[in-house]
């Protein structure tokens, strides 16, 4: 294989909102269930030019809006650690299918977690990398400022190559990076004595985090301290906000990308509509499951005339805010560590009809996406039931290759996922 | 599985990408029902890119131009 292209032969799956030529591209939505995409996306369509080959596309929560893929109209997807627990989402499926060894790797999307935390629910890495290294050519839009693709893979190498693969400029993506892209396996090995990591104590100090997710972090931090990192305590005030502040940014931006599906062009059209308002409203109203109805719903009241001030304003501000504690923290320190998530994965049902301790879920994570940095989660435990437990490393923006390296070495010396074969 | 695990396999003459993807897909076939990690599978078009990878390997000649453009199965 010396001249073959760097992933030749290496089978990987597409997270369904990811459009692929000729092939059906859902969203995993009834509004989009006969839609076939006419172009390829820049991120696949590297993939192939590199010698993957493509097995499929993955199931995930509708528009890429959830934490458990349970809100697909393909049906949920099952963690393959205990088919009784859902796998995470929105990236669901494409975790799911690496933890089962059904594709080596696969492609997600991360708008507020969707990569880390279902890399978290079902022991394997993802990898969100930083705003803008990744092109969104070809991403069905949920919000455009917090989106951005990535990869689930068995091993941080893994993760290193597809985004080397992956990143770069693009000219159908005017808010992707005109950066170099450096290779991402060079330093993979180096030394991490003398790195600097920083422990977000509103992290820690969370109510929500589970005592058995708070104590395998924690001897994660132990293990990065006997690999010579220097172990800091950082404070990010505005942590916390990041869920309050998020859902009032994503469902306002998904409010505006969503319109488009109006039955006229393409998309599911409702054949009981008598005029074109009718059409509209109803094609919706059939095509769209709860969850997106009530994140469209929410974001259309956040820009309203006489409450965008009041919610989408403020929230962007809060927004700035998160961003500047990031910023203080890293004058401190080279890399952030925190839990992927507050718990690990939970029973299928158990928030369906509790939206706003769902959206808890994703506590950890969505910070990141406000602030538009790149972040990682590798499995660093289990909890008394062996499901398995995330730490997420967060870095500057584009200092992948420090993630990359500080998660290398951990996993290397950690082993904390021995036996792979789930089935 | 992962990226140097197959290359091991590929590279030993163990197995082809054909026989690997084709492993897979089996595994798929009897699995999938109980995770549904899939939502849609292109079979046909992996099996013929394994197969032109497999014969890039065989020559060591350059990869043809990009796929991803296939029909799911």
């Amino acid at each position: 294989m010396k001249n073959s292209p760097p992933l030749a032969g290496m089978p990987i799956a597409i997270k369904d909102n990811i459009c692929t030529k000729g092939v059906a591209t859902t969203c995993a939505s009834k509004m989009l269930k006969n839609f076939v995409a006419p172009y390829e996306s820049t991120a696949s369509n590297k993939l192939w030019s590199s010698g993957g080959i493509c097995l499929g596309k993955t199931n995930l929560d509708e528009f890429a809006m959830g934490s458990s893929t349970e809100t697909s109209s393909f049906g949920v997807t099952s963690n393959p650690w205990d088919i009784n627990r859902v796998p995470g989402g929105s990236s669901g499926g494409s975790a799911a299918s690496v933890a089962a060894g059904f594709c080596a790797a696969a492609l997600g999307s991360d708008t507020g977690g969707s990569i880390r935390q279902p890399a978290s629910f079902c022991g394997v890495v993802g990898l969100k990398p930083t705003y803008g290294r990744v092109s969104r050519w070809g991403l069905v839009a949920f919000a455009s400022s917090l989106d951005q693709i990535g990869p689930i893979t068995n091993t941080v190498s893994d993760a290193a190559e597809i985004l080397y693969s992956i990143s770069g400029k693009d000219p159908f993506d005017s808010t992707c990076l005109d950066k170099p892209v450096p290779n991402y396996l060079t330093d993979l090995n180096k030394s991490i004595k003398g790195l600097k990591i920083g422990i977000i104590r509103e992290c820690f100090e969370h109510p929500g985090l589970n005592p058995e997710v708070k104590e395998s972090v924690l001897s994660g931090v132990h293990r990065f301290k006997t690999l010579g990192a220097e172990i800091v305590e950082v404070e990010c005030p505005r942590f916390n906000d990041g869920i309050a502040t998020y859902y009032v940014i994503a469902p306002s931006e998904a409010s505006a990308n969503l319109a488009r599906y109006d039955g006229v062009k393409y998309g599911y059209r409702s054949n009981e509509a008598s005029n074109l308002i009718d059409m509209t409203s109803k094609s919706r109203a059939e095509g769209f499951g709860d969850e997106v109805q009530r994140r469209i719903l929410i974001g259309t009241y956040a820009l309203s005339a006489g409450y965008s001030d009041a919610y989408y304003k403020k929230a962007q501000k809060v927004r700035t805010l998160i961003r500047k504690d990031f910023d203080n923290a890293f004058k401190k320190v080279d890399l952030l560590l925190t839990p992927t998530c507050p718990t690990t994965a939970f029973l299928k049902g158990d928030f369906v009809n509790d939206p706003l301790s769902m959206y808890l879920s994703d506590l950890l994570t969505v910070p990141v996406n406000l602030a538009g940095l790149p972040a990682i989660s590798i499995p660093c435990g289990f909890d008394t039931k062996g499901l398995p437990i995330g730490m997420q490393l967060i870095g500057n923006v584009l200092e992948e290759d420090r993630i990359l390296n500080a998660a290398n070495i951990f996993e290397i010396d950690a082993q904390v996922i021995k036996n792979r074969s789930l089935f | 599985m992962n990226f140097n695990s197959l290359r091991k396999e590929i590279t030993k003459n163990n197995a082809s990408v054909k026989e690997l993807v084709s492993d897979i897909f089996e595994k798929i076939d009897h699995k999938d029902p109980e995770i549904n990690s899939y939502i849609c599978i292109t079979k046909d078009s992996a099996i013929e890119q394994a197969e032109n990878i497999d014969k890039l390997i065989q020559n060591n000649e350059e990869l043809p131009p990009p796929c991803g453009d296939a029909n799911c199965d």
